[in-house]
Parts: structure tokens; C-alpha cells; sequence
């Protein structure tokens, strides 16, 4: 786990598969279950505030 | 404006990541007829999608509060994105709500990062240093 200047949690793997049968939409409103994201490569997933 | 300078900064380091064959994912949590303006706006043109349920945000419990907006980092950053033409041009989304970095790989996480505050990020090294 990284150094982190903001609030720091020890994210254990079982929270990613949660996180993975979540879905997220794309701009046609289509669903996609947050684990394909990550599925074939590293990923860095970047959650934004807004679209603002 | 905030959340756009972000973006904008990760893009330039794209070539950084393709290098280090690492998918980037932008999420958002407006709805998403927004997700065409911001690419526009931002010139990013990897994976974009957006959760308006905030399920995930709440389950990477990520910061939700209103003093999380009026935070020293946030005037600072608010300051760099309008000196570097990013006017924030309304809210898609939450703005309370506050967002973060989390770095997977093979299912495990080798990353997290939760905003404090508006305008505090995830510093852009560390990400690519965790996805090395």
C-alpha cells in the first residue's frame, strides 16, 4: 500500500469484489460491472467529484 | 474546475501509463450526459463512466461533508485550475461528495488514496510509482 497524504485505509481484497459486482454507466447510460475494469490489466481506477 | 485540472494533469501522463500497460478509468458520479462535455472539456479520451448511485464511493468510503470543501487545499487548487483556465462550470454531480485513487491489480489492491478535501489528490507520482 502506498504512502498516502489523505486518509489512508489498508483496502483488503475482499472489498474489491464487492467494488467489482457494483456497476458503473457509460455515457449511453449502459451498465457495466465495475470488475471487468480490472480484470486483464493493472488498473488505476480515478474517482472524480464531479463532472464540474 | 477542480476535478477537470485533475484529469487534465493524469492525461498528460497517459503515455506514462500506456507504457506500464496500466489502465486508466475516470468515474465520475453526475449522470451521465455529462461524460461527453467533460471529455471535451478535458481532452481525455480513455475509459469514462460514472456511478450516480455513489455506491462505490460509500463503499471506498470516501469522504461525504461540506467542510470538506472549505479547506485551505481547496482555495490553493481552485486558485491553479483558474490560472490554468479551468473555470468550474456548475456541478454534474455530487459536490459534497469527495473521491479518491485506488490502484488494482489482479484483483488485489496495491493502492488507495482518499481525498480530503476538494482540490486534495492523490500525488500523480505515487500512482505511477505503485503501478510500477
Amino acid at each position: 500500500m502506498g504512502k498516502n497524504k489523505g486518509k489512508q485505509m489498508n483496502l483488503e481484497k475482499q472489498l474489491i469484489q464487492k467494488l467489482g459486482q457494483l456497476n458503473v454507466l457509460n455515457q449511453d447510460n449502459i451498465e457495466t460491472p465495475m470488475a471487468l475494469l480490472w480484470e486483464n490489466q493493472k488498473t488505476v481506477l480515478i474517482f472524480v467529484r464531479h463532472f464540474g | 474546475m477542480i476535478c477537470r485540472r485533475q484529469v487534465v494533469d493524469i492525461k498528460e501522463q497517459m503515455e506514462t501509463f500506456n507504457k506500464l500497460n496500466v489502465r486508466l478509468v475516470v468515474i465520475g458520479n453526475g449522470t451521465p450526459n455529462f461524460i461527453e462535455g467533460f471529455r471535451n472539456d478535458t481532452g481525455y479520451t480513455g475509459d469514462l463512466y460514472t456511478d450516480p448511485s455513489l455506491q462505490s464511493f460509500q463503499l471506498l468510503n470516501f469522504k461525504k461533508s461540506i467542510t470538506s470543501l472549505l479547506g485551505f487545499k481547496t482555495i490553493k487548487s481552485a486558485l491553479h485550475a483558474l490560472s490554468t483556465g479551468y473555470m468550474q462550470k456548475g456541478i454534474q454531480g455530487d459536490a459534497l461528495q469527495q473521491g479518491g485513487v485506488v490502484v488494482i491489480d489482479s484483483g488485489q489492491p496495491v493502492y488507495f488514496y482518499a481525498n480530503t478535501e476538494a482540490g486534495d489528490h492523490a500525488p500523480l507520482d505515487e500512482i505511477i510509482k505503485a503501478c510500477q
